[in-house]
């Protein structure tokens, strides 16, 4: 009777398993860690409920997104900056951008009174930026 | 005696390959599914602004055609009254107050587009309030809004 035989083969065999495990894991953390950036959504906030609202994910190639919570504090990336700050950020990043090409978002608590975000305007107008937006919820 | 296949092994081999991959492609269906129903998609309210000099001196008013259509927010009274929104001599308020505007607005709008709309808020207007008033004024469709806001602190004069 011939048994067969498996042919040994000589060499280093790399199993792919392991290897997809980790790609799989990585796109998922990078998936998850460009949504929070996107976002800044660290801070809670109740945005504004309009009836006109329009998709947030736009073509703007560079933004910064301040956020306005209850306790009328500003924030941006994570940490509470003072009004003076945030017009340091915007006239760098004015000076570092075409026109056009800066967007300020506001995340503004719909409790917040008008004036605290009113500086915010008059500083982006001031440092030439032009575009601001709102974060709101669709009514 | 039954020897095993190659066949068998290459099929049990096979079969072993892929169990990770299903747990993985599980893992990741669990993890969206999770993630997306504690997820709020955020909109967008753009605002375009003068960019350079934000502030015009209000002792030579530049005359305009038409003139200016002035909508001025009110902050809630003390007597328990909500916000009041005041325009071309008419008030509204209560809760129907913002499609009562809008649809002002737009009759407004059908005769004279191009009438610039200035949005004149009290400080302690919320910001809810303010921006749906702004919300209504852009469901007009008139040419240009803008916002009314205080004279910096060494420029007393302009507005």
């Amino acid at each position: 009777m011939r048994i067969p035989i498996r042919a040994r083969r000589m060499g280093i065999s790399l199993d792919l398993t392991p290897l997809i495990d980790i790609v799989f894991l990585l796109v998922i953390f990078f998936l998850v860690a460009s949504q929070t950036a996107r976002n800044e959504s660290n801070e809670k906030v109740e945005l504004p409920l309009v009836g006109q609202a329009t998709d947030s994910r736009d073509q703007v190639t560079r933004r910064l997104v301040v956020t306005v919570t209850s306790d009328q504090s500003l924030h941006v990336g994570g940490q509470v900056v003072t009004l003076e700050q945030v017009t340091g950020l915007l006239e760098r990043a004015r000076a570092e951008s075409a026109a056009g090409d800066y967007e300020v978002r506001i995340r503004g608590d719909r409790r917040v009174p008008f004036r605290v975000v009113e500086p915010l305007m008059v500083a982006c107008a001031q440092a030439g930026i032009t575009r601001i937006g709102y974060a709101v919820l669709p009514r | 005696m039954r020897i095993p296949s190659a066949h068998h092994d290459r099929q049990r081999d096979d079969s072993q390959a892929m169990t990770p991959l299903i747990d993985v492609v599980f893992l990741l269906l669990i993890f969206f599914v999770c993630a997306s129903t504690d997820q709020v998609r955020e909109s967008l309210l753009p605002t375009e602004l003068s960019g350079g000099s934000i502030a015009s001196p209000e002792t030579d008013p530049a005359p305009q055609p038409l003139g200016e259509a002035w909508v001025r927010v009110h902050a809630a009274g003390q007597d328990g009254s909500g916000p009041s929104i005041e325009v071309e001599g008419r008030s509204f308020s209560g809760p129907r107050r913002h499609q009562l505007l809008a649809s002002f607005l737009k009759t407004l709008a059908s005769t004279a587009p191009q009438l610039p709309v200035i949005l004149d808020i009290e400080p302690e207007v919320s910001l809810g309030e303010a921006l749906a008033t702004y919300d209504a004024a852009r469901s007009a469709e008139f040419d240009a809004i803008h916002f009314a806001v205080d004279p910096p602190a060494s420029d007393p004069k302009t507005r």
